[in-house]
């Protein structure tokens, strides 16, 4: 049985790009519709009802964040924003606007695929429900038991870690915002003290991490925040 | 309409707060004794002869005529050195009239019974006049040395302090400070400004007057002195003259003094003018210097920009080519190619591109760091992290290496902008890829010393010679003989810039056994409060 052929909608004006995209995609099984413009993109997302959106922040008619905002007024599609070097600040306000992930230009294909594969994984499933178990490859969380092991080994962890843990594992594989994980793990009231969330990260790293200088598994994304590598 | 720039200074004649140009300054005479009334004075000279009348009738009595006189040329001499002019011949009048009406008999009275005694009288008075006439002029010479020396003193320090002053305005105002206080006199300096076309500014009219503006024109085209103490406008108020320079005139003063009829002596206008041609030389030095600094600006200026140009023209070139070659081979009859071949010129493109992205990246960053808009976004962050983020960019060229990272305690918090210092870290590392053979080992160290964080990168790769070590921070420079891997040699440059920007310091040293370490600063500054509170309370 063939799986259903998934839909891309790229929201992308530069000609070259949807050309490569063209190219790269479908033999993923991913069938791709184009808009050239924020307003097309909009519409074809009512209309086409895609599996996942990939949004350039760079369309010259209309402004990232504000298509990203529109966009989730009316669908949970998952958005994965696109934007060039040095534009951290569009990326993670298109982050905290309801973008699932970004991308940075330059990219190759083999990174969007996983980006995509990762945030389908997640819009999949339903989102109130707390499991109790997450699994990301050796590291095992169970939410109940408040009991983190890596490889079967236990792991002790102070309160502020655990909830960091639990935050990055339930969006295994997807960027979370320096802002995201503030509150998850300290409520607002710190939301601007970013040195706080550098040092536990720090300190989980130590924990979880063979060479913590080194890490595998809970990636910084510089500007942005934190990535647990899923796969 | 001759360009001018009105400068910097006006002063005030006097002091600045309380005169006005209006009450001039009290002639400061240098002797103690004339500074007392002139009625004090000629009080004291009749006291002085009376008391000399006293004295000499206890010594000497009534007979010793001679003696008498001595005393009465002697009170004479001690007078005009002391007490002045109108003094001492009031002295010498009174002492003739002292000697006859003591000691001439008939005593006490004005009358002479020896007609004789007359000739002496006369004799004495004509002595008394020249002693008082030659003394009066050996004090005079002696006050215009003791001015003449003052006004040398002054020409002097003006001198000293502007040959140790950089900077036009700087020399300006020190100038017309000193021309405030030597001539006691309101000034203004005019210098023209660089471009023709401006006119003399709106500024001016608050601070000369028309009169006074027109005959500074007049002097600028002119050349000659005008004014005050010259021939030409005399009756004006103000004096005009050139400062003058190597190559021409370089500025004018319109000197405004107090004391117009003082101010006109010769010895102060030749004064004047030493110290015109004094500030002329200086105002003309800060000329060429200001025109030497700008044409160093210019070169280097110019050498970036060629350098520029001759890195884009190479080092943009040389991937493309590849990339389209290797594209367009490709392209074409696709039969005709291995598998293998196919892979590799992919493989090649794929390469060129991410050099030239990085190129691109590292000539961004130079601008950025060129035009000044380099606000490093400081943040606490664990310095691992940022070291982590560079291995991880660089995994793949790293593989084959063994990489060692070395911190005196975790985490190591500095402040610092997370993106920014993991540019320095991988330009740094990918220096160690590029220049060090495959296979050998790098290390990365940090050590928290005092108020500074201290970060080492260390290689076992050919080092760097020592000449070298300041010169490959600068913009485009490459080691001569190295064996072609590209980058426009700005890698370093930006390092520097974004360490610079934070407040430390990048450098190179030699390694002992063989290789380079790179070295650079950071500073940790204060804690943030509640930092360590939270650390504890969690831990």
């Amino acid at each position: 049985m063939a799986a259903r052929e998934l839909t891309v909608l790229l929201i992308e004006d530069e000609t070259q790009m949807r050309r490569f995209l063209r190219a790269s995609l479908p033999p993923h099984g991913y069938a791709l519709v184009e808009a050239s413009t924020g307003r097309e993109g909009i519409a074809a997302a009512g209309t086409r009802n895609p599996d996942v959106i990939l949004l350039d922040l760079g369309l010259p008619d209309a402004d990232g964040i504000e298509t990203t905002k529109q966009l989730r007024e009316f669908t949970r599609t998952p958005i994965i924003v696109i934007s060039a070097r040095g534009r951290e600040h569009d990326k993670v306000a298109a982050l905290d606007a309801g973008a699932d992930d970004y991308l940075t230009k330059p990219f190759g294909v083999g990174e969007l695929l996983a980006r995509m594969r990762v945030a389908r994984r997640h819009a999949e499933k339903p989102s109130d429900t707390d499991e109790s178990v997450y699994v990301a490859g050796r590291l095992t969380l169970d939410f109940g038991k408040r009991h983190v092991s890596l490889g079967g080994r236990d792991v002790h962890l102070t309160p502020i870690e655990f909830k960091l843990l639990l935050a990055l594992i339930r969006n295994a594989g997807r960027v979370l915002t320096h802002q995201h994980l503030l509150r998850e793990a300290w409520g607002t009231r710190y939301s601007t003290q970013t040195q706080y969330l550098h040092v536990y990260m720090g300190q989980l790293r130590g924990k979880l991490e063979e060479e913590p200088a080194r890490p595998k598994l809970l990636i910084t994304e510089p500007g942005v925040g934190y990535r647990l590598r899923g796969d | 309409m001759v360009p001018f720039r009105l400068n910097v200074a006006v002063m005030n004649g006097g002091a600045l707060e309380a005169r006005s140009v209006a009450n001039p300054s009290p002639k400061r005479s240098l002797e103690r004794a004339e500074r007392l009334p002139e009625w004090l004075r000629f009080i004291a000279a009749a006291l002085a002869v009376f008391v000399a009348t006293m004295a000499s009738d206890l010594v000497f009595g009534r007979f010793q005529l001679s003696d008498v006189v001595m005393v009465y040329l002697l009170v004479i001499v001690l007078v005009s050195m002391q007490l002045g002019y109108g003094p001492s011949i009031w002295a010498a009048v009174l002492s003739v009239a002292a000697l006859d009406f003591t000691f001439v008999p008939p005593y006490l009275s004005f009358r002479v019974s020896e007609p004789r005694r007359v000739v002496t009288f006369v004799i004495l008075f004509m002595v008394a006049l020249i002693i008082v006439s030659l003394t009066k002029r050996v004090r005079d010479q002696a006050a215009l040395a003791r001015r003449r020396e003052n006004r040398t003193a002054r020409l002097y320090a003006m001198s000293r302090e502007l040959a140790g002053t950089l900077g036009i305005p700087s020399m300006v105002e020190l100038a017309v400070r000193h021309l405030q206080s030597a001539f006691d006199a309101k000034i203004v300096l005019l210098m023209p400004s660089d471009s023709s076309a401006m006119g003399v500014t709106d500024g001016s009219s608050s601070l000369l007057d028309q009169e006074q503006l027109e005959l500074a024109q007049w002097l600028w085209m002119n050349e000659r002195s005008t004014g005050l103490g010259t021939d030409v406008f005399p009756s004006s108020s103000s004096a005009f003259r050139l400062l003058r320079g190597s190559r021409g005139k370089v500025g004018s003063i319109v000197m405004t003094p107090a004391n117009a009829e003082a101010f006109c002596d010769p010895d102060r206008q030749r004064l004047l003018d030493a110290f015109c041609a004094q500030i002329g030389s200086a105002l003309d030095r800060g000329r060429l210097a200001e025109a030497a600094e700008r044409a160093s600006v210019e070169a280097e200026t110019e050498r970036l920009r060629s350098a520029l140009l001759s890195c884009i023209s190479h080092d943009l070139r040389t991937p493309l080519s590849v990339i389209t070659g290797a594209t367009s081979t490709l392209m074409e009859d696709s039969t005709l190619l291995t598998t293998e071949a196919r892979q590799e010129l992919v493989e090649s493109a794929h390469e060129e591109a991410e050099r030239m992205n990085r190129l691109v990246g590292n000539l961004l960053d130079m601008t950025r760091l060129a035009s000044g808009s380099l606000e490093p976004n400081k943040e606490w962050h664990p310095l691992e992290e940022i070291i982590g983020v560079a291995l991880n960019r660089l995994e793949l060229g790293l593989r084959g290496r063994s990489v060692e990272v070395i911190l005196d305690r975790a985490p190591l918090a500095v402040p610092l902008d997370a993106i920014l210092i993991e540019q320095v870290f991988i330009n740094l590392l990918e220096n160690a890829l590029k220049y060090t053979p495959a296979g050998t080992p790098i290390e990365i160290c940090a050590v928290g010393i005092g108020s500074i964080v201290h970060i080492a990168i260390s290689d076992r790769g050919p080092g760097i010679p020592e000449a070298r070590c300041e010169k490959i921070f600068e913009k485009f420079f490459r080691l001569k003989d190295e064996v072609a891997p590209a980058g426009a040699g700005l890698g370093l440059a930006i390092c520097r810039g974004i360490v610079q920007s934070h407040g430390g310091r990048i450098w190179v040293e030699a390694r002992g056994g063989g290789g380079s370490i790179f070295r650079f600063t950071l500073p940790l500054g204060e804690n943030p409060s509640g930092f360590g509170h939270e650390w504890q309370r969690a831990s």
